[in-house]
């Protein structure tokens, strides 16, 4: 597909703002939805509706049938080795609490240690704060260097016969640098250590496949990767979801429920308790789809990446010497200006970008200031569109000098 | 020029300009004048809470009037909050709470603020409202 053809399938793309063609430039924060994502929750809410697993009727039987069916397909979609090893949440944060209390309950005790780098999303610290809160465990930083990489090389030194887990992004949501999962987890198996990775927005720019990557977890949100909000996965190792404590008990989750106490469902159910996300998570196949035919060129990421890092006055995060290990995510200030003010005269212009701390504040305060200014791209953003924020952005910063 | 003057000079000046730019512009240009604060007043106790940028607003009293002074460290922010000063600064605490604050919706700030945009402005007027009361 081109980015022309690709655009056709995003009616968002069509709207404008303040009488000017809007240009969608916050994908890192959400994607737009394609018609397929959302002709496929209408067709199960005025068609499908039905609880899952529970009845023998027809519509029931179908709308299982849509789930599973899209479980099976985000397993192939990441390679898992058995799609029971898929459990759908609402989203990347569900993903990691439950991963984290659940981990917590199996294997951590007063004094373990937590390893989680500096450049998470608050979604992938704040739940390991907790944990470590509650279990008097503690919690140890794996640090990033000036430019933002993780430093991947002190890993080894920082584990302890007393570290249980470590917790990181494929792909940081500020720096958009993608990190050494294989290595990582290499380092992390080889002294016993469980690997946590996020990947809200790794899902989106990699072609991942678990079983390569060597991780124990992987998580995501639908609504980054062009599907319906409130969907998400937790994928993790068949032996492990096996043998960790459910977080939510209710109904679906279990095998008998007797008064002196209950017994669980087997994975994925022993995770899904309550009624599923039934209009939802089936879009996760469409947009599966859809991925699957966007066009791959780098001209927009490369051409963005050039001029941002190039450009007078500008300080680009997250620089590498490998662009292929970046993915169009772009965190910038501009020296003289504040990020607030930016944000608000390129909203005027019908640009969509973030600012501020963007979730990540402990990675704020390692690169020393207040907030950033990102723009993060997706395949229908066009060249175009990429040179308008350029000058638009040039105009901004000149009419604030 | 009354209180009641100063917020339709404002709306006045204000209405000039028709587009949003331009209207980002003035503010720009208004925060620029603002004299602001030495740095040894950008303290804690002055910083007005619920803004993304960081806002400080300073209060003095005159024989019964009351001198505001402000600062932030954006431009736009900066912008509004002068704006703010030389609306009320010089006005006594009972003419503040006097005051509903109605202009701003004329100037239509609020809906053209994203709405943390909108929030800090509202905490700047419940600080404003807030130091009329304790000095009132
Ligand atoms: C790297 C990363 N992790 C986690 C999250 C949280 O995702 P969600 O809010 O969809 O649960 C995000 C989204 O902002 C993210 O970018």
């Amino acid at each position: 597909m081109t980015t022309t053809e690709l655009r056709q399938h995003f009616p968002q793309l069509q709207r404008t703002v303040y009488g000017k063609p809007l240009i969608y430039l916050d994908n890192a924060a959400t994607s737009l939805r394609p018609q397929e994502t959302i002709d496929k929750w209408t067709e199960i809410s005025a068609q499908k509706t039905a609880n899952l697993h529970r009845a023998v009727h027809r519509v029931a039987t179908e709308a299982t049938q849509e789930y599973e069916d899209t479980r099976k397909k985000v397993a192939e979609f990441i390679n898992a080795a058995d799609y029971k090893e898929v459990v759908f949440t609402s989203g990347a944060t569900h993903s990691l609490n439950l991963t984290a209390w659940s981990l917590g309950e199996m294997l951590i005790g007063k004094g373990d240690e937590i390893i989680v780098s500096e450049a998470e999303h608050h979604s992938n610290l704040v739940p390991w704060q907790m944990l470590c809160g509650r279990k008097e465990a503690t919690l140890k930083r794996l640090p990033v260097d000036q430019s933002g990489s993780v430093r991947t090389d002190l890993l080894q030194s920082l584990i302890t016969p007393k570290t249980k887990i470590l917790a990181i992004a494929h792909v940081s949501n500020v720096l958009g640098l993608v990190n050494p999962i294989q290595e990582i987890a290499e380092i992390c198996g080889r002294n016993g250590v469980l690997t946590v990775v996020d990947g809200a927005q790794g899902i989106v720019h990699q072609r991942v496949d678990v079983q390569a990557l060597g991780c124990d977890f992987y998580s995501f949100s639908g609504h980054k990767m062009y599907a319906a909000p409130g969907t998400g996965v937790l994928w993790g190792r068949k032996e492990l979801l096996d043998k960790m404590p459910p977080l939510f008990g209710g109904g679906e989750m279990i095998e008998t429920v007797k008064w002196q106490g209950s017994t669980w469902a087997r994975v994925p159910q022993k995770f899904e308790a309550g009624t599923q996300n039934i209009s939802g998570t089936p879009t996760l196949s469409p947009a599966i789809d859809i991925m699957r035919q966007m066009p791959e060129s780098e001209e927009v990421k490369d051409y963005v990446y050039r001029t941002l890092s190039s450009e007078p006055g500008i300080r680009l995060f997250g620089v590498t010497d490998n662009i292929k290990l970046k993915v169009p995510v772009f965190s910038f200030s501009v020296e003289g200006a504040h990020h607030e003010d930016l944000a608000l005269i390129l909203d005027k212009m019908g640009i969509a970008l973030r600012s501020g701390q963007m979730c990540a504040e402990p990675l704020m305060d390692r690169m020393g200031v207040t907030g950033m200014l990102r723009a993060s791209f997706a395949p229908y953003n066009t060249m175009q569109e990429a040179e308008y924020f350029v000058s638009s952005l040039r105009k901004a910063i000149k009419m604030l000098k | 020029m009354t209180l009641k003057e100063r917020q339709e000079q404002v709306v006045e000046d204000f209405a000039i300009y028709e587009d949003w730019l331009d209207k980002y512009e003035y503010l720009i240009e208004l925060g620029k004048s603002l004299c602001g604060l030495p740095e040894g007043k950008k303290t804690e106790d002055r910083l007005i809470k619920g803004c993304q940028s960081r806002v400080w607003l300073d209060t003095e009293k005159n024989g019964g009037r009351l001198v505001f002074s402000a600062d932030s460290d954006a431009l736009i922010t900066r912008g509004i909050i002068s704006l703010l000063v030389n609306v009320y600064s010089g006005c006594t605490p009972q003419e503040i709470l006097e005051d509903d604050f109605s202009f701003l919706d004329t100037l239509g700030l609020k809906e053209n603020l994203s709405p943390t945009r909108a929030g800090g402005l509202a905490s700047m007027i419940e600080t404003i409202r807030k130091k009329a009361q304790e000095n009132g």
